[in-house]
């Protein structure tokens, strides 16, 4: 997999590129918006990693010139930028996800996991996880048959894990993809939820579905895992 | 007599400290010492690296953790204050229903009630997505705050300047103490975390010049705010118990 990392700051691209080496991924550096442009319409890269106050071109103008040239490869935008204006700004103009700063490298790891995956999975309007389904359209949920009822927002949050079905999803990811929070308050609601979605699909007598990752947060899978 | 002159003295003495600016000055006070402790401990690694073991880099990552959260904070308050050019006319009433609900399984998980009643229903001239976040932390506050077995109690009111009051009732409030042993920025950051999110939901019902007042008597704490009469207002009695999911 190949990251191409636009970033101005020097000294955070070299540690991001050497955490992500690490995990074996080959990464490029730019250091503008102009070069980031430029590189990631000419080389084909997995995922784009823009960081939006850059020198020469800023980054929303280099997200605007990529996502047209390249519609399908995933960005993650890496700011300081905190306002719901901002984000939903980058999403509309095709970003696939956000990540303020400061940021710890284990957030970073999650989320780039999960854009790479969702990348090679095409958007289905019905999700499978084992005898598991969700049918996106219809709001309608089954296990081995039978008809599971949700509430809407149990419905988000188990719509959001099947889509990253297999890979490692932090709390703070789902605080802002389901809840829309873009500040952590420490609320246990990601937790509470999270129990009360195990009660309605796992068999309590079956494996496991939704596997609790210490120190992470969750990950959803019909196969048995070890507990980190 | 005397009770009551008690009663008023304890509510008048009482200030949780909630203000945009007075959680700004703790948070920026409490950088300092996880950002001495960094500072401190790469030094000494420098000299002698050896000592670098597994252990300590991830009390240092605890560290940077707090830092992070108190940076994060910072920014939400700021941003907070930040007047939306795009207000509209919005249904406080329909907002708690929307959050309680979604609070509802946090309540049950804390032993909590959660009630919510008034006798008409009043209107805010403000984002709706600010509403909803505001609505959010002012609950999430209370049910944090509040102790086992208690029911917060929700109420709507015309008051009697014309303005709307939206009062949130905590029986029990329960301030996080420092507990002994515990390391010590968790101790000082926790009743500062609970404070923290009740501020951002304070500063943002002020953008849209609501005026907060808290009281205090007893254990029990008022958090009231005192909405500005919006363009029309409707009359009719809202009263809603809310049930702890199955």
């Amino acid at each position: 997999m190949r990251i191409l990392i636009v970033e101005d700051d020097p000294s955070l691209a070299s540690f991001v590129k050497k955490g992500l080496e690490a995990e074996h991924y080959a990464i490029d550096i730019a250091s503008d918006g102009e070069q980031a442009r430029a590189q990631a319409c000419e080389f084909d890269y997995d995922l784009l990693i823009l960081d939006l106050n850059l020198p020469r071109l800023d980054g929303v103008s280099a997200l605007r010139a990529v996502r047209t040239r390249k519609p399908s490869l995933p960005i993650l935008i890496l700011t300081a930028r905190t306002k719901v204006d901002d984000r939903i700004q980058c999403l509309d103009l095709g970003a696939d996800d956000y990540l303020v700063k400061p940021f710890s490298f284990a957030e970073l790891s999650a989320r780039i996991r999960a854009l790479l995956r969702r990348s090679h999975v095409p958007a289905e309007s019905v999700l499978t996880v084992g005898d598991l389904k969700l049918d996106r359209v219809e709001r309608r949920v089954e296990r081995a048959g039978q008809r599971i009822d949700l509430t809407s927002k149990e419905f988000a949050l188990l719509e959001y894990f099947m889509r990253n079905a297999g890979r490692r999803i932090t709390r703070a990811m789902i605080v802002e993809h389901v809840w829309n929070l873009s500040f952590d308050t420490t609320t246990n609601i990601v937790d509470v939820y999270v129990n009360y979605l195990r009660r309605k699909i796992e068999d309590p007598a079956g494996p496991r579905l939704i596997h609790t990752i210490r120190g992470v947060g969750y990950e959803l899978t019909s196969h048995a895992r070890a507990q980190n | 007599m005397r009770g009551r002159r008690t009663k008023l003295k304890r509510t008048s003495n009482f200030d949780l400290k909630c203000g945009q600016r007075e959680v700004l000055v703790e948070l920026f006070h409490a950088l300092a010492q996880p950002l001495t402790s960094l500072s401190c401990s790469l030094s000494s690694f420098l000299k002698k690296p050896q000592q670098l073991e597994q252990s300590v880099v991830k009390e240092l990552l605890k560290q940077v953790e707090t830092i992070t959260w108190i940076t994060n904070s910072i920014r939400a308050l700021i941003d907070a204050a930040e007047v939306v050019p795009r207000a509209q006319t919005c249904e406080v009433a329909d907002q708690l229903v929307e959050s309680i609900s979604e609070l509802l399984p946090v309540a049950a998980s804390k032993n909590v009630k959660l009630s919510l009643t008034g006798d008409h229903l009043p209107q805010i001239q403000i984002d709706q997505e600010k509403l909803r976040l505001a609505i959010f932390y002012l609950l999430d506050f209370a049910l944090h705050t509040s102790r086992k077995g208690t029911r917060v109690a929700i109420e709507t009111q015309q008051g009697r300047t014309g303005k709307s009051v939206l009062r949130v009732q905590l029986p029990s409030f329960r301030r996080v103490r420092k507990e002994p042993g515990r390391h010590l920025v968790v101790r000082a950051t926790d009743d500062l975390r609970h404070r923290t999110v009740l501020a951002i939901a304070r500063t943002i019902l002020e953008t849209a010049e609501a005026r907060f007042q808290q009281r205090r008597i007893g254990d029990r704490l008022f958090l009231e705010f005192h909405l500005p009469p919006a363009s029309r207002e409707t009359d009719q009695p809202l009263t809603r118990r809310f049930r702890r999911p199955a």
